[in-house]
């Protein structure tokens, strides 16, 4: 599956479990939040990534 | 006026009359003249040229052995010495467009002789087709076989004459991937315009920049991702601290593996990022920001990821060609399977 902030470009050549990422410049982190926290976000992230590969899905999933 | 021009033409199994699809493993072959549609198209040629060799090569054996295929039989055409290569055609038969179209580029390419194939324009084989090779468009069955020589025929003179080639819409070939600049008499604006007046007064219009079709994948089953082992992968650029092997900032054609075994997470003295399509600043100050392993790791040792595997794969995604995109893919992939990978998180910036 993929991470990713612009989940329009994966969906459109044929990616069909997509999370939402939090910027081009940090897919996966946010520098404006306090280290605890941004490692939270990160561990939500993977959590929705996990999700995303453990569901039967028979069209494009995108989490948002 | 054109010298004659001297023609090889390329063939599968069954065109030449070899065999049917128990002949598709047929290495590569050679007979002198024309042989299958070769003699139609020889004949098509008359006194402006003749058809001195057909090579042949089964489908089977041209998609399990591509690069030997494709260096033998190139030794056959150029000790030929023709003037104009023909393949084909090979209408709607995949296996026969994708030897047909690298075939003809790859004559093309390396001897600097017109290439010409024809396919059905959902070919596989259209895809591989590079320039400076031409395919026609041609229908799934080969029951038009007559028509497409003959365009094909028209086709190769014209090029064997070096008569300048227009558009693909205006030539009848099939799209290349090339833009060709030309001034327009109308600016954009105009041209903008027009276009938006003839869509809202119901006429035809054409677009200048048809957008990319939306490409169907079947989703994978899905993974019992705590009982699997899972590999991170990234477009990010990510690398260990100091680039050891180089890999590009940009237009990247290379992709690699490097070792997480041991590793909680990447640190800004351990790895960086080398992409160049976004401000570097907040990835190198924490890397994990591209590739997320200090949290996968907790997860890992939470049990909801059964296995990481011990590296992680990187490539720079910008402005990376759509052929090295796929090359990349497929390479990374056969990588993954062969390490027992079952599940893949990719970050994308």
């Amino acid at each position: 599956m993929i991470i990713t902030a612009l989940p329009g470009i994966p969906e459109r050549i044929g990616c069909t479990r997509i999370v939402k990422g939090v910027a081009i410049t940090n897919p996966v982190g946010d520098p404006r939040l306090p280290l605890a926290e941004e490692k939270n976000l990160r561990k939500r992230l993977l959590e929705k990534a996990i999700s995303a590969l453990e569901k039967k899905i028979d069209r494009t999933l995108i989490i948002e | 006026m054109s010298k004659i021009a001297k023609t090889v033409y390329y063939m599968n199994q069954f065109f030449a009359g070899i065999g049917g699809e128990d002949k598709a493993d047929q290495p590569p072959i050679a007979f002198e003249g024309a042989q299958g549609p070769a003699k139609l198209f020889a004949e098509m040629l008359g006194d402006k040229g003749t058809v001195v060799r057909t090579v042949v090569c089964g489908d089977n054996y041209f998609a399990e052995h591509q690069e030997e295929a494709i260096r033998d039989l190139l030794a056959m055409v150029k000790e030929a010495e023709p003037d104009i290569f023909i393949a084909g055609p090979a209408f709607g038969s995949g296996r026969h467009g994708m030897a047909c179209a690298a075939l003809s580029s790859a004559v093309a390419r390396e001897m600097g002789i017109p290439a010409v194939t024809a396919m059905h324009p959902e070919n596989p084989g259209v895809d591989m087709l590079k320039p400076p090779a031409y395919a026609l468009p041609a229908e799934i069955s080969a029951g038009t076989m007559k028509e497409v020589l003959t365009r094909m025929c028209a086709f190769a003179l014209k090029l064997h004459a070096g008569e300048p080639i227009g558009p693909s819409r205006e030539e009848g070939y099939l799209p290349r991937g090339l833009r060709l600049n030309r001034i327009d008499p109308l600016t954009s604006a105009e041209r903008a315009v027009n276009l938006l007046w003839a869509k809202l007064e119901g006429r035809p219009y054409e677009t200048e920049i048809p957008l990319p079709k939306h490409i169907d994948v079947a989703p994978p089953p899905p993974v019992e991702v705590s009982k699997a082992r899972l590999g991170l992968v990234t477009e990010a650029g990510v690398v260990p601290m100091g680039n050891p092997d180089n890999l590009e900032s940009w237009w990247a054609t290379h992709w690699y593996s490097y070792s997480i075994d041991g590793l909680d997470g990447l640190t800004n003295e351990t790895h960086c990022t080398v992409h160049a399509g976004f401000e570097n600043t907040f990835m190198n100050e924490d890397p994990d920001r591209g590739v997320p392993l200090d949290m996968a790791r907790e997860l890992e040792k939470e049990g909801k990821i059964g296995k990481l595997a011990d590296f992680y794969l990187v490539t720079t995604g910008m402005m990376m060609t759509t052929d090295n995109a796929q090359r990349i893919g497929r390479e990374m992939a056969a990588h993954l399977k062969k390490e027992g990978i079952e599940a893949v998180i990719l970050t994308s910036t």
